[in-house]
């Protein structure tokens, strides 16, 4: 007998003599999905954000977002900033700064030559799908043009998101996800709730341990 | 006392280590700081909710039902994990997960290994087993990191060097790494960062666990702070996650609840840095991320923890270290005095079953029967009554001493029955006069003797109050 058909019958033996129906995830949610907001939601993400050790920055329009990023990289030190293509439309153009687009990368070189570049004070940016009050988190997703080390092998990354994707509560996003997930294609996405941290010596709190040192959210109220 | 003599100490001697560490100051200064810290931040987020213990109600009932349809959940799991391009193996118990990793490491010619933070992988001793196959498996959360450089288990769920002060840690890294010493937690967390990065753009493979699995999409979900976890999973060619059978959660609706559950439990974090939601290997056009991705789906005992009618709701346990932090038995001797990779309350009730009645048949007495640890969990698992019931069965299996088996079926029978609770006071206070006497150590073998119990009150505290409560 294989360790499948041994590890499942064993559990069949239980779930027969149990007889217990399989919960109604929907109904058992739609009691709890709701959170009661007295104070104002994108004033909440904020300070909720902040609280987890990641920094929030606010624009109303393109131009003033791309001047935001570039203040941003020249207060860090950073050398440049790597983003999809799609963030510097959002963007309205590249920002005045060594700007390397995420296309660039992958026809430039190896993965080896994208690692190098990222971990050479660079600053990731990525769009973030929605954002989320009560824990102060961004959704991000990998994409062809937005790879994962680049929002981790980076010393800063910076989430863009719309200032109306903000949701008051994580299980908002439960249907969304259970559409991104329904296809059979592979997916990866992300909840950034803060940088890299940890505090395993004394619970002394150290930013960027083994990823970004800095995360921030910029808005767009646009 | 007679009983101690009867009953043989299981070889992982808790009464020594118990003793051990009871006298260790360092160690009770760091462990009441890390868990009252804990506790404190805990409380505050929990306190966003008003409907908190609604969200623990509807959680405890989700993986009910789904434990109560495990077959079900993960033959769905495996389909759709296999559909988006993963290879899912199943491991009957921990010898068949050791070698399912060595096959598999083998093949894609495996020499360095980089590890994220998982319990289920100390329970199956992956990275001691790699290491005897003269592979390098390094632990690359920054606590598994030290206690892995130091040669010692962790004795945390979630907070694996919490016995360590910052002056061993400097002493650890001058020793091993050959640095300057430090003690500056900065400085050392970037010196571990330097080395670690090196590890993540050479390893060969990335291990790590799972904290849900997502039956309906065939999704994992990694739950961290540091960034490991995603390093792991984003630069090797070959990713392998190791999961428990009862990881299962039915869709990603209900994954949404746990995930605030958790954090806030664990941490007292809203939610963590880093929650990544992983279904199959990169996609084809992808720049990074794992050509493979490797699922093993371990049973090693939790078979038996199902069969156990009163048992199988520990497999409800999302390993978020509430009752562990919570428990004042925890809060004193830590985890090490356990002598087994599951500590605490949780640990105490399956450690039994998936690391053997020999290792751990005695941890369910290193507990006070506060009930604190069943009133903290998020999942609403009734920790208190699963001690009682695991104390019963060691007595069961020992034969037991007469006196202490009469003790327990009563009470028992008081836990169960509300109104019965003020004669289980009674029943303490008489236990005391039996065993008390003048060498007052506790009926229970082998777990105090150089511990003064303090007697049992002669009046207890309900009785008190009813006398002089009333008087204001
Ligand atoms: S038993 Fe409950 S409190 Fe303890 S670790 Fe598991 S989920 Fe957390």
């Amino acid at each position: 007998m294989s360790d499948r058909e041994y590890i499942l019958s064993r559990i069949r033996k239980t779930t027969a003599r149990v007889q217990k129906a399989a919960p109604d995830a929907a109904s058992i949610m739609g009691r709890i999905s709701s959170v009661p907001h007295t104070a104002d939601v994108v004033d909440t993400f904020i300070q909720r954000v902040e609280h987890a050790g990641g920094k929030v920055g606010r624009s109303k329009d393109a131009d003033e977002a791309r001047q935001w990023i570039e203040a941003y990289i020249q207060r860090y030190g950073l050398k440049r900033c790597v983003a999809p293509d799609a963030v510097f439309e959002l963007l309205g153009g590249r920002p005045e700064t060594v700007a390397v687009s995420t296309a660039e990368l992958s026809e430039r070189g190896t993965a080896h030559d994208m690692q190098t570049l990222l971990l050479d004070a660079a600053c990731g940016i990525t769009a973030a799908h929605a954002g989320f009050a009560d824990c102060g988190a961004v959704l991000i997703e990998t994409t062809p043009d937005s790879p994962r080390t680049i929002s981790l092998l980076v010393e800063a990354h910076i989430a863009i998101l719309r200032t109306a994707d903000i949701h008051d509560f994580l299980p908002g996003i439960g249907p969304f996800l259970q559409h991104q997930f329904s296809s059979s294609e592979p997916r990866n996405l992300t909840f950034v709730g803060g940088p890299s941290k940890t505090a395993d010596i004394e619970k002394t709190l150290v930013k960027g341990v083994h990823g970004p040192r800095e995360f921030t959210v910029l808005l767009l109220d646009f | 006392m007679s009983g101690q003599k009867k009953v043989q100490v299981t070889p992982r001697n808790l009464k020594l280590l118990v003793q051990e560490r009871i006298y260790n100051p360092q160690l009770r200064k760091n462990l009441s700081r890390a868990t009252s810290t804990t506790l404190a931040k805990r409380a505050d987020v929990v306190a966003d909710f008003t409907q908190w213990e609604e969200m623990r109600s509807a959680a405890s009932e989700i993986k009910d039902g789904v434990i109560a349809n495990l077959d079900t959940y993960l033959e769905q799991f495996e389909e759709n994990a296999v559909s988006a391009g993963a290879t899912v193996h199943w491991a009957a118990d921990a010898q068949a997960a050791q070698s399912i990793v060595y096959q598999i490491l083998r093949d894609c010619d495996a020499k360095l290994v980089v590890k994220s933070k998982s319990m289920t992988t100390e329970e199956i001793r992956l990275g001691h087993f790699l290491e005897e196959q003269g592979i390098e498996a390094v632990e690359t959360d920054l606590g598994e990191y030290i206690v892995q450089l130091a040669g010692e288990l962790p004795s945390h769920i979630t907070a694996p060097a919490l016995h360590k002060s910052r002056e061993e840690i400097g002493e650890l890294f001058a020793k091993k790494l050959g640095i300057d010493r430090t003690n500056d937690p900065e400085a050392l967390t970037a010196i571990a960062r330097d080395v670690l990065r090196e590890k993540f753009l050479q390893a060969d493979a990335g291990i790590s666990g799972v904290n849900f699995a997502v039956a309906d999409s065939g999704t994992i979900c990694i739950v961290e702070n540091e960034g490991n976890g995603r390093l792991s999973t984003a630069l090797p060619k070959t990713h392998i996650a190791v999961m428990g059978i009862e990881k299962l959660l039915p869709d990603m609706q209900s994954l949404t609840l746990f995930l605030q559950l958790l954090a806030r439990s664990s941490t007292g974090q809203r939610i963590t840095s880093y929650t990544s939601l992983i279904r199959g290997p990169k996609a084809k056009d992808d720049l990074d991320g794992p050509e493979d991705l490797h699922i093993i789906i371990l049973d090693n005992g939790r078979t038996d923890i199902l069969e156990d009618d009163d048992l199988r709701e520990s497999l409800n346990c999302i390993r978020c270290g509430a009752c562990l932090n919570t428990c004042p038995v925890y809060q004193t001797i830590g985890g090490h005095s356990y002598g087994t990779q599951y500590s605490g309350p949780i640990g105490a009730v399956i450690s039994p079953s998936l690391l053997g009645v020999e290792e751990a048949g005695k941890m369910p007495y290193a507990s006070s029967l506060c009930g604190a640890c069943a009133e903290i969990c998020p999942v609403q698992i009734d920790l208190h009554h699963l001690l009682l019931h695991q104390r019963r069965k060691y007595i069961e299996r020992q034969g037991g001493n007469p006196a202490e088996r009469l003790l327990f079926r009563l009470w028992m029978m008081t836990m169960k029955h509300a109104a019965l609770y003020s004669v289980s006071g009674l029943l303490g206070r008489l236990a005391g006069t039996i065993f008390g006497g003048s060498n007052r150590t506790l009926p229970v073998p082998g777990w105090s003797k150089s511990r003064e119990f303090p007697a049992p009150a002669p009046k207890s505290f309900k009785q008190l109050w009813k006398e002089h409560g009333s008087e204001r």
